[in-house]
């Protein structure tokens, strides 16, 4: 029963949507058909769109990770360093992207470089925070332990204080995953230049065109693009720390 | 007593001279204590919780540095048992046991097989600790704690999380290992009836900071692993000890 | 939550009593105006009527939101949010067929202001235009029209206008999207020369803006299409109250920029067939073009998108 509970709310909700549209013009709430004919007719298009952004979104959270990381374990080993940036990693993280993402234009140019740099800036916090938490939650009679047998800095870092950060790390992964995928299209929605297209130029186009079905299918492509992405993680993460740290949903 | 397995090293003297241990806000655990072990001697420190025994088994173990005195424990090889099994979750059995001997850049997999063997765990070579009881966990730990083979074995209260029957169990098999091994040992514990049963000298301590209530050497002559519960020198022992360190007062 | 609806009962409660100034009135009827970009001087005519007090005087209770880039405006008239927007000529068609019920009732910007605003040194029509970058809004009619026109698909990239031109100062090869009304003067202001290639000489000649309202037209839309009429015969004449608000909200909008787009702006306000007018042959045309281009069906025209309301003479109180 509890399986069908979301596909009911679902199919609740595809009711009420469907009823409110009836009474709206269609460049206001299209009906749930319009959108599902735009989404079998403008397949191919969506599906070219979404692997740019997927692209951009992937890339993004790879930069992201290397150097959320990298600088995840600078500031745990040296609070000095981490109080040192505060002022500037805290103007980073508050800074609209929408506000930055014009002058990445200028910057870089039209094209992927934007939104792969815009969704590397959103993913970039999650990661760092998670990553300065989880070096700071080693057990200390685990580090004891690897004291006790003369363990340098390094043997700690690889074989306790890692491992021991992989579930917060994973955690910030997570949140990043789907913040990600928003910040390569909000990049997009500035820098893009349709060559390949993407869901943000298409979100853009199709509503300035008031082609709203395709704007709401686009949409449901990019939240099935974030899904997916959250569940590949989830996967990964079972695979590589499943067996020792049952997770959380 | 047996001596030491294979290895020629000698057991070593471990000397505490004049130590004191100040904690930066300035409370005082060890304002000078001196003691000597003999080599190939176990010793059992008793006493109250938050005396300062833990804190001076840590001295002893290298993870703390003392505010003034000397600790010589010649060039022994050290090994710590925790109170908790202490594993790293993400290694199996085997990985843990050998972990002091992959930080030493060594690599040895007979020695982690007879550690396991030593400990009737052989079978849970590529178990991952959760899968395992408190107690099998712990068996690991003392595994981990041989492997390295050291000179010098240190114990914090290692088997107070333990449930009793299973500690009675646990306490044959570490007399056996103790027996067959020679090692000087250091055991830090609250219950009295352990140290009678594994140790050659009982040390009954108060504090903070640190004093010696009572040093008394264990009379029962048989080999630890085999020593009874019920043997009526067991219980004038913890007798004895109870009064010196006035369990029965409350605190 | 039908405009209509909303608006028949604003009328109700708020119907104008005739010419005659109630400065006390109670029953000023509330308009939100929705501009469809930032205030500029293109708007110049509604900040009269309301700093001058004209529409208080015809019993409007005017308030004007600004927009910007994309900004929703006969959207927001289709939601009540707004009781009169202004829109493109041809946004006005392209929504009444996707089910936005708005008609135009007076026409603010005659001659279509639209065009491509290129550095000095590039190109100075369109036919030169044969590759290279233009900054547009991706999706528009415009859009659609140039590149079917020039045959640019593949050929030339178009990328988001998002209403700034930064980049276009910083990229001497871009091409953007301009009004003759705003973006040339703005360049100029900061030094840079500039080409406006106009659309109109390129076939493109919509109504530039027009002042829309719900379809059927409330009660008092003749009255203001009257009062605006009036609004931007004063702001014609004399443009330096409503410029300085204007210049107020907009900090773009210095005084050398003003100068600049009063110059420019006035032809294409009065056009050639004199304020307020509108003809159904430019109406037709606009309406043509968008059935070649395949955005609005095939078969549609112009008609019921457009009425001459301040033509007619003032009526009678209305009936409510």
């Amino acid at each position: 029963m509890s399986r069908a509970l979301p596909a009911l709310i679902g199919l609740v909700a595809l009711v009420l949507w469907a009823a409110l549209a009836a009474r709206l013009p269609e460049v206001l709430l299209p009906l749930p058909i319009e959108v599902g004919r735009a989404l079998l007719k403008q397949g191919p298009r969506l599906g070219e769109a979404s692997l740019t952004t997927a692209f951009a979104a992937l890339t993004g959270l790879g930069i992201a990770a290397v150097f959320g990381g990298a600088a995840g374990v600078l500031f745990a080993r040296s609070p000095a360093l981490e109080r040192a940036f505060a002022p500037y990693t805290l103007l980073l993280q508050t800074v609209p992207v929408m506000a930055i993402a014009p002058l990445l234009v200028v910057w870089l140019g039209y094209g992927l470089k934007v939104s792969v740099c815009t969704a590397a800036l959103v993913s970039f916090f999650p990661i760092l925070t998670a990553t300065v938490a989880g070096l700071r939650a080693t057990p200390p009679d685990q580090l004891d332990l690897l004291r006790l047998y003369g363990a340098t800095e390094a043997q700690t870092l690889w074989l306790l204080r890692l491992p021991s950060a992989a579930p917060f790390v994973f955690a910030g992964l997570r949140s990043s995953a789907g913040l990600g995928v928003i910040g390569a299209i909000v990049g997009e929605f500035v820098g893009s230049n349709g060559e390949p297209v993407s869901l943000g130029y298409l979100v853009l186009r199709s509503a300035r065109s008031a082609d709203t079905p395709l704007t709401f299918a686009a949409i449901v492509a990019s939240t099935a693009l974030a899904l997916t992405f959250y569940a590949t993680l989830r996967r990964v993460e079972t695979r590589l720390i499943g067996a020792w740290h049952p997770g959380a949903s | 007593m047996a001596e030491g397995a294979s290895e020629a090293a000698p057991a070593p003297r471990v000397r505490l001279d004049a130590v004191r241990f100040v904690w930066p806000s300035g409370e005082e655990i060890l304002s000078g204590l001196s003691l000597e072990l003999a080599p190939g001697q176990v010793v059992a420190l008793v006493g109250r919780s938050g005396c300062g025994k833990s804190t001076l088994l840590r001295l002893a173990a290298g993870l703390s540095t003392p505010t003034g005195g000397v600790i010589d424990v010649g060039d022994a090889r050290r090994a710590f048992v925790f109170q908790r099994p202490n594993l790293l979750p993400w290694r199996t059995v085997a990985e843990n046991v050998a972990l002091p001997l992959t930080l030493m850049g060594e690599q040895d997999p007979a020695a982690v097989a007879s550690a396991l063997a030593q400990v009737g765990l052989t079978d849970a070579a590529h178990k991952l600790p959760q899968a395992l009881s408190g107690g099998m966990q712990m068996r690991v730990s003392i595994a981990r704690a041989l492997v390295s083979q050291p000179t010098l074995l240190l114990l914090d209260e290692p088997f107070s999380a333990i449930d009793a029957l299973t500690r009675a169990r646990l306490h044959s098999e570490l007399g056996q290992i103790l027996d067959e091994r020679g090692l000087t040992t250091l055991l830090v514990t609250h219950d009295l009836h352990e140290a009678a049963l594994l140790a050659d000298r009982v040390i009954a301590l108060a504090g903070p900071p640190l004093r010696v209530l009572l040093d008394v050497p264990v009379s029962l002559p048989a080999p630890r692993g085999r020593r009874d519960l019920y043997d009526p020198r067991v219980g004038a022992l913890v007798h004895q000890l109870r009064a010196a360190l006035d369990l029965d007062t409350p605190p | 939550m039908r405009a209509p609806l909303v608006i028949l009962a604003l009328s109700v409660f708020g119907c104008g009593d005739a010419p005659e100034t109630p400065t006390s009135g109670p029953s000023l009827v509330p308009i939100t105006l929705a501009l469809n970009w930032v205030p500029e001087p293109e708007f110049g005519g509604y900040y009269e009527g309301l700093l001058s007090g004209i529409y208080k005087d015809a019993g409007f209770d005017v308030t004007i939101l600004p927009g910007g880039p994309d900004a929703p405006t006969l959207e927001l008239l289709a939601t009540g949010q707004a009781q009169v927007a202004i829109a493109a000529g041809e946004e006005l068609l392209v929504r009444r067929h996707k089910g936005i019920e708005a008609v135009a009732i007076w026409p603010a910007l005659q001659l279509n202001p639209a065009g491509l605003m290129t550095h000095a040194e590039g190109p100075k029509t369109f036919e030169e235009i044969q590759g290279g970058r233009v900054a547009i809004g991706v999706g528009s009619a415009l859009h659609s029209y140039l590149w079917r026109r020039f045959g640019w698909e593949g050929k030339v990239e178009a990328v988001p206008y998002g209403g700034a031109i930064g980049p276009f100062l910083a990229d001497k090869a871009l091409i953007q999207q301009a009004y003759i009304t705003s973006e040339p003067c703005l360049a100029e202001a900061q030094g840079v020369k500039v080409n406006f290639l106009r659309a109109a000489d390129a076939g493109w000649n919509p109504y530039g803006a027009v002042v829309t309202v719900a379809d059927p037209p409330p009660p008092w839309a003749a009255e203001f299409a009257r009062a605006t009429q009036r609004a931007w015969e004063s702001y014609m004449k004399d443009p330096v109250r409503a410029n300085a608000e204007i210049a107020r909200l907009n900090d773009l909008v210095s005084p050398s920029v003003l100068g600049c787009v009063s110059e420019a702006q006035a032809p294409f306000v009065t056009g050639t067939d004199g304020l307020g007018m509108m003809t159904q042959a430019r109406w037709d045309a606009t309406a043509s073009t968008l059935v070649e281009l395949g955005l609005i069906p095939a078969g549609s025209s112009a008609d019921g998108a457009w009425r001459l309301l301040h033509t007619d003479a003032p009526a009678a109180p209305p009936a409510n």
